[in-house]
């Protein structure tokens, strides 16, 4: 742009900018003398010029806002503290946090650190126990052993004397003997029982040579009856030789693939039956206790029952067409359950059971 | 320092002791401190690894820094662009070739802090919604400065005046507004101004012609 000012060839935009170089002293002599001629002439540039002055005059008059005390100490001081170490990183991304947000913000850090840590144990811990188990299906397979009799299965023959005189009170010391062993099997349910106790008791007792009692007792069992305590010998043979089985505190037991175990009826009974339960319907239950009166008559039966808080049953019920037999219904409403360990605590529950004596 | 104490507030509570509840410094001109170290010498320190040669160069500009920066974005914010400055200057220094002057040098930076500073807070009044409008920064202790050679309601008129002559500044177009108040406002001469902002010579002059005259048609 010329600055050479002819007024009339000037718009209001280049007669601003010469004005404004001539307040700053920019323009040349030359342009300047021109400039005044053309003020002489036109009454309107040379006000213009004078608001124009006046703007200027009143900006450089406008107070500085003065720098406040030890600002170049400070900025010493900031300096040298965020020119190196962890600060020049946050300050070379342009972020100048507080000396104190740092530290909360460490040791916010350190405080989720260590509450994930606490987290994940927690968590791996049931994970742990689950793997430690073997895969459980949902179902819980419950038993109860009850001291069979005491004669083992390798015992000798009777001899033929004994076999007819077979007394009834020869037989009730047995059952005396045997008593401790079913009281036994109650005690090992209780939480902290010694686990293989009562496995290792059956089978030792097996194998121990029977006294002359048990064996007259024996005696006087029909051939069935010795059918049925050789295949409890067999299972309890079973149950030794799983250390897992053998680990079951309290007699109760969560497999993988639902297990029976079945023990030989106690001498009190009529007749040896191998009694089997097994619970499907809540595995969040445990049989704890079984009475000892059971029913003398084979039975196979499907039933439901309701538990109170503390495992006892209220109620129970045929869960097939066919109606509980009364010493069967006595039996089930003497079962005693206990809740599993981790299970969700409930006010009541059912559980489905599956009974079966032969 | 180139400050100095023009007034203060006090009252007297009823304890009796006159108790200072604000004190207002002025500015003077902004004085480049004579430690007898120029740039070039300042700068040859600081290079060689004399950390006193930095200090004579945050000595003689860190004034003029915040004047700029307290111009821009007020006196609240402007300290943390000093510091922010000088950090910056403190890395760069090295690359620092001398083509132009060591305080266009500190004035370009400066600036882009200052820009940057508003980029953030804009961008955070836009994350957060905020419905506050920016108000600017408050002037007021500066511009209510009482003279005491005038009346009150002279006084008055000009800390008016000048509150309308700080909102009109404001309002101004960015490459308006910087070039108004690097020469007019800093002193700047007008190489300087381009040097500062990055522009010719005959940009500073074209801007600052037409952010004049809009100043002149805003007081209108």
């Amino acid at each position: 742009m010329s600055a050479r000012p002819e007024r009339s060839r000037l718009s209001d935009a280049e007669l601003d900018l010469i004005l404004s170089r001539s307040l700053d002293g920019d323009l040349s002599p030359e342009e300047e003398r021109e400039l005044t001629q053309l003020l002489a002439r036109d009454p309107a540039a040379a006000r213009r010029r004078e608001e124009l002055a006046g703007v200027v005059e009143r900006l450089k008059a406008l107070p500085a806002p003065a720098a406040p005390l030890g600002l170049t100490a400070r900025v010493n001081a900031f300096t040298a503290d965020h020119a190196t170490g962890l600060r020049a990183v946050w300050s070379r991304l342009g972020i100048f946090p507080p000396p104190a947000m740092v530290r909360g913000i460490a040791a916010l850090f350190v405080i989720v650190l260590i509450g994930m840590n606490v987290l994940r144990i927690q968590s791996e811990k049931p994970k742990a126990a689950e793997e430690a188990s073997p895969k459980d299906d949902g179902r819980v397979a419950i038993f109860f052993g009850e001291k069979k009799s005491a004669e083992p299965a390798a015992a000798p023959a009777p001899a033929p004397v004994a076999k007819s005189a077979a007394p009834k009170e020869q037989q009730e010391p047995a059952r005396r003997r045997d008593a401790p062993a079913a009281t036994g099997v109650e005690a090992d349910a209780a939480p902290g029982g010694k686990g293989n106790t009562p496995a290792k008791r059956e089978v030792s007792a097996e194998a121990a040579p029977a006294p002359p009692s048990a064996r007259g007792a024996a005696v006087m069992e029909a051939p069935e009856a010795k059918a049925q305590r050789k295949e409890a010998a067999v299972a309890a043979d079973a149950l030794e030789a799983r250390p897992e089985a053998a680990g079951n505190v309290g007699g109760v037991r969560s497999e993988p693939a639902l297990q029976k175990m079945k023990v030989a009826q106690a001498p009190s009974a009529p007749s040896a039956l191998a009694w089997s339960i097994r619970v499907t319907g809540s595995p969040g239950w445990l049989l704890k206790k079984a009475p000892e009166a059971r029913p003398s008559a084979p039975a196979s039966a499907r039933c439901t029952v309701t538990l109170d808080r503390d495992g006892r049953v209220v109620a129970v019920w045929s869960a097939t067409s066919t109606p509980l037999s009364s010493e069967v219904e006595t039996f089930v409403k003497g079962l005693l359950f206990s809740r599993a360990e981790g299970s969700a605590s409930t006010p009541a529950s059912t559980v489905d059971l599956e009974i079966d004596a032969r | 320092m180139a400050a100095r104490i023009l007034a203060f507030d006090a009252h007297r509570p009823s304890g009796g002791r006159v108790r200072i509840t604000s004190v207002v410094l002025a500015h003077r001109p902004p004085s480049v401190p004579d430690d007898g170290m120029g740039d070039e010498q300042a700068v040859s320190r600081f290079l060689a690894g004399d950390v006193t040669g930095f200090e004579a160069i945050v000595r003689r500009y860190s004034g003029m820094v915040f004047t700029l920066a307290a111009r821009l974005v007020g006196p609240l914010d402007a300290e943390d662009i000093v510091q922010e400055t000088f950090l910056r200057a403190f890395r760069g220094l090295e690359s620092f070739r001398g083509e132009s002057s060591l305080k266009t040098w500190l004035y370009a930076i400066a600036l882009n802090r200052v820009r940057v500073r508003r980029g953030t807070l804009a961008r955070l009044r836009s994350l957060f919604g905020s419905a506050r409008s920016d108000a600017g920064p408050d002037f007021s202790l500066v511009d209510g400065l009482a003279d005491g050679g005038l009346s009150p309601e002279e006084n008055a008129a000009r800390s008016e005046e000048r509150r309308r002559l700080r909102t009109a500044i404001r309002a101004l177009p960015e490459e308006f507004r910087l070039a108004v108040v690097l020469r007019d406002l800093e002193g700047l001469s007008y190489e300087e101004v381009a040097a500062v902002l990055s522009v010719p010579v005959g940009t500073v002059r074209s801007r600052l012609s037409r952010g004049r005259a809009l100043l002149k048609e805003a007081l209108e």
